[in-house]
């Protein structure tokens, strides 16, 4: 009779043991390695612009070199920061991505196709197209989310691409001239990034303002682009 | 390409942490679990952009930590198909190109999906790979990774873990980028 007590008590020790342990799931994988996905409760609860992200890292302190040892920000965020650095997001202001949120209302641009526009910053309309292009596929898929579909099954059915239908010219039939109008807007709001400026021929207007980072207030609040909805 | 997830966890507070600031040890150790990790379905965790409630606190018998639940917005990389990605050239040999973007390097353009017609060539440098190189209106464009290459994100997976991997494969990949160069301004921002 000791010995059931023994044993019913180590059972009960090692399936304890088991619970703790399940709560803090690690495996020995190489890293990154893929964690379950414990209770998403919105897997997307907003867009970023690849200028949001940029000022959040740059209001935790990152900046380029030398002071990289002393901010409290991982090896992987700075690797995320050299690349956003060098993309066109790395002289955008707040200010300049409203004032094309309210520009490019009157064009009736669907979300993903903005989001395109806003992190390539295209100069010329060969450069738009493909933003415009396929972005109409991924709409849906875009809305659907938005709309706080959880159902992972519902997304993976609305993420298939919608049939192709004759869209290759889809940007000059919706736009026909708008579109040099479209590229003359995006070209004054947005300042240019780094390497477009060399090739770039026109001027840019004096009115735009190089973001100076380390001036942005800190607050973590998303901008008009995600609450939209 | 990225996105704010909302997510509800269950964290256990290891007992060293216990002087710290509660926000500051959920921070630590909240980036010490998901920072740098693949998520099922969500992307690669970049950072953690905001704790929005922590509950709990109960300590289970047994046990010499806290276990909180924890309610945060984690930033997440996942293009969603059609966006425009630059990245820079890593490999390139007979199956395709492979992409890398410094935080994050499995991006692949298979074959079918480069500019058509186009044909490799082995390259003189380096013996492993070869130079794909672009044959428009008899004209050649090689791709060579000197500039920066535009191209548009086809379709993003997560393979699911293999039990067993032979030795000399690749180290597992849990979250692949297919992308398309075959299209109007794609391709090495040069060319246009």
């Amino acid at each position: 009779m000791y010995q059931s007590r023994v044993d019913q008590y180590r059972s009960w020790f090692t399936h304890a043991c088991r619970c703790l342990r399940s709560n803090n799931i690690q495996s020995s994988l190489v890293s990154p390695l893929v964690l379950p996905s414990d209770e998403d409760k919105k897997a997307n609860a907003g867009a970023l612009t690849n200028f949001e992200v940029l000022d959040f890292l740059r209001s935790r302190g990152a900046a380029k070199d030398p002071t990289r040892v002393i901010a409290p920000i991982a090896a992987s965020e700075f690797k995320v920061y050299d690349y956003l650095v060098e993309s066109a997001a790395c002289n955008q202001t707040r200010e300049s991505i409203n004032e094309l949120l309210e520009k490019c209302k009157k064009y009736d641009l669907a979300k993903a196709e903005i989001l395109n526009i806003i992190n390539i910053r295209p100069a010329s309309p060969v450069e738009i197209d493909p933003a415009m292009y396929q972005a109409m596929k991924s709409e849906q898929y875009v809305k659907s989310f938005q709309e706080n579909v959880e159902d992972i099954a519902h997304y993976t059915k609305l993420s298939q691409p919608v049939p192709t239908k004759e869209i290759i010219e889809e940007s000059e039939k919706r736009m026909g001239e708008g579109i040099e109008d479209l590229i003359e807007m995006v070209i004054t709001v947005l300042p240019p990034p780094p390497n477009q400026m060399n090739t770039e021929e026109e001027v840019v207007a004096g009115d735009e303002e190089i973001a100076d980072g380390e001036q942005t207030t800190t607050e973590t609040t998303t901008t008009t682009m995600a609450t939209e909805n | 390409m990225f996105f704010l997830s909302l997510i509800e966890h269950t964290l256990r507070l290891p007992p060293h942490l216990l002087d710290l600031p509660l926000n500051e040890a959920i921070k630590g150790e909240l980036e010490s679990l998901f920072l740098d990790k693949v998520l099922a379905n969500l992307g690669l965790c970049i950072s953690v952009y905001d704790i929005r409630s922590i509950d709990g606190g109960f300590v289970f018998p047994g046990d010499g930590a806290s276990t909180y639940t924890v309610e945060f917005r984690l930033v997440m990389f996942r293009p969603f198909v059609g966006e425009i990605i630059t990245a820079k050239l890593k490999e390139s040999d007979a199956n395709g190109l492979q992409l890398s973007l410094g935080f994050f390097d499995d991006i692949y353009i298979p074959v079918h999906l480069m500019p058509n017609p186009c044909h490799c060539e082995p390259d003189p440098e380096n013996k492993s790979q070869v130079i794909w190189i672009w044959d428009y209106q008899e004209q050649k464009f090689p791709i060579d990774g000197l500039d920066e290459i535009r191209f548009q994100v086809q379709s993003v997976s997560y393979p699911p873990i293999p039990v067993e991997q032979p030795k000399e494969s690749k180290p597992f990949a849990p979250m692949m980028i297919m992308g398309s160069l075959d299209y109007d301004g794609l391709g090495p921002v040069s060319w246009w």
